[in-house]
């Protein structure tokens, strides 16, 4: 361990260079991304605390967060979520939240025109939780058609003279058909 | 092409300012976005392995790195040869992130705890290909009872002509179209994704 040195006429050269230094880019800290942890939310913006007090961080409320190129929307963000905060023109009034690592409780992507996922090249998109897959307009339908309970009684005349009176017992197995109806807005 | 110059005591001073300088922003390097080129991703969690593109920025190469998340909860599987863009929490050099990938991910998933909502606002959602629209509850289907198909009756005969019967009744074509006779019908049940 090395022994405490006195201090020297050079300590406060170096401390006004030092000032200097700083002084000539006060926004330094301001560049780069930093962690937070949400503290409060309100609407569109949360109040956030720094996760590492040891940087000289502030504590900043009402923090707008900032999507994506998506536009994405979020609500129902929990409180304790870990974020990164940002600050935009290294200008420490102007911090932003552009990402969150806990889901929100409702996310919504938006667009004024059209809003696609994926492509020719995409091989599944699979929503909500992707089971089973959705029917289209004109793909095949197959259908069965029950025989209802008790089997329904018929009458009727059989060659145009003979009075009849019974029961349907046999319906076909299943018919086929296509879908005719669809929703032009969202189409896979 | 100038003369090599003699090493003088300026030099001395100004190597001294420039540590000086250094050590005030230790963490400068790490304060940037930088692209690098995905070598390698883990299949099971979606890190990556990573080289920085410009070999001349002393970064160091990453190994097991997270893909950080925008706004949506958001995971993908990268695709190795991808250039992507990385930062540094809080400026530390051992807490690089992805942020951005260049290319096409080979997987992606946004997601939500309870509701997810796409394009409530657009006039066109494309899923895939988009070759065809989606069917919804209530959408319409056509059906054909194929011809040769039959219902089968049991019954009697009433006066003057008594007796059992029993027949199997074939569905006939259309007099016109000379084609199965269609019937309607709706869809009626459905998951819980909504299209609206």
């Amino acid at each position: 361990m090395s022994a405490v040195t006195p201090p020297t006429s050079l300590d406060r050269l170096l401390t006004a260079i030092r000032l200097i230094i700083r002084g000539e880019i006060p926004q330094f800290t301001y560049f780069g991304v930093y962690e937070y942890t949400i503290q409060n939310v309100t609407g569109q913006t949360v109040d956030v605390r720094p996760t590492d007090t040891t940087l000289s961080l502030p504590s900043i409320n009402n923090v707008p967060i900032f999507p994506s190129i998506l536009a994405e929307a979020i609500t129902g963000i929990p409180v304790g979520s870990i974020c990164l905060v940002r600050f935009v023109n290294a200008d420490p009034t102007r911090p932003e939240v552009c990402s969150i690592t806990s889901l929100s409780q409702t996310s919504t992507l938006d667009a004024t025109d059209t809003l696609t996922f994926g492509s020719t090249s995409t091989t599944a998109v699979a929503i909500g939780g992707g089971s089973a897959p959705v029917g289209r307009q004109g793909e095949q339908v197959s259908t069965v058609v029950p025989l209802p309970a008790p089997p329904p009684t018929i009458s009727g005349i059989i060659n145009g003279t003979i009075p009849f009176t019974g029961t349907m017992i046999g319906l076909p197995p299943g018919v086929t058909g296509i879908i005719t109806g669809g929703f032009p807005g969202v189409q896979t | 092409m100038s003369e090599p110059v003699q090493p003088s005591p300026l030099d001395r001073l100004l190597t001294a300012i420039r540590a000086i300088i250094r050590a005030e922003f230790p963490q400068y390097t790490y304060a940037g976005l930088y692209s690098y080129t995905i070598q390698s991703i883990n299949s099971g969690t979606g890190a990556i392995d990573a080289e920085p593109v410009d070999t001349t920025v002393p970064l160091p190469g990453l190994s097991n790195i997270s893909l950080s998340p925008s706004l949506l909860g958001d995971l993908a599987l990268a695709t190795s040869g991808s250039t992507c863009l990385v930062e540094f929490v809080n400026a530390d050099p051992t807490r690089p992130v992805v942020i951005s990938i260049g290319a096409t991910n080979f997987t992606g998933t946004v997601d939500a705890s309870q509701q997810m909502n796409i394009g409530p606002s657009a006039s066109t959602v494309n899923l895939g290909a988009a070759a065809m629209p989606v069917a919804r509850i209530s959408d319409t289907v056509a059906v054909y009872f194929p011809m040769g198909t039959s219902i089968t009756i049991v019954g009697v005969a009433l006066p003057p002509t008594p007796g059992a019967v029993s027949a199997s009744l074939q569905f006939i074509t259309d007099p016109i179209s000379n084609t199965p006779l269609p019937c309607a019908g709706i869809i009626g049940s459905g998951s819980t994704v909504s299209f609206s």
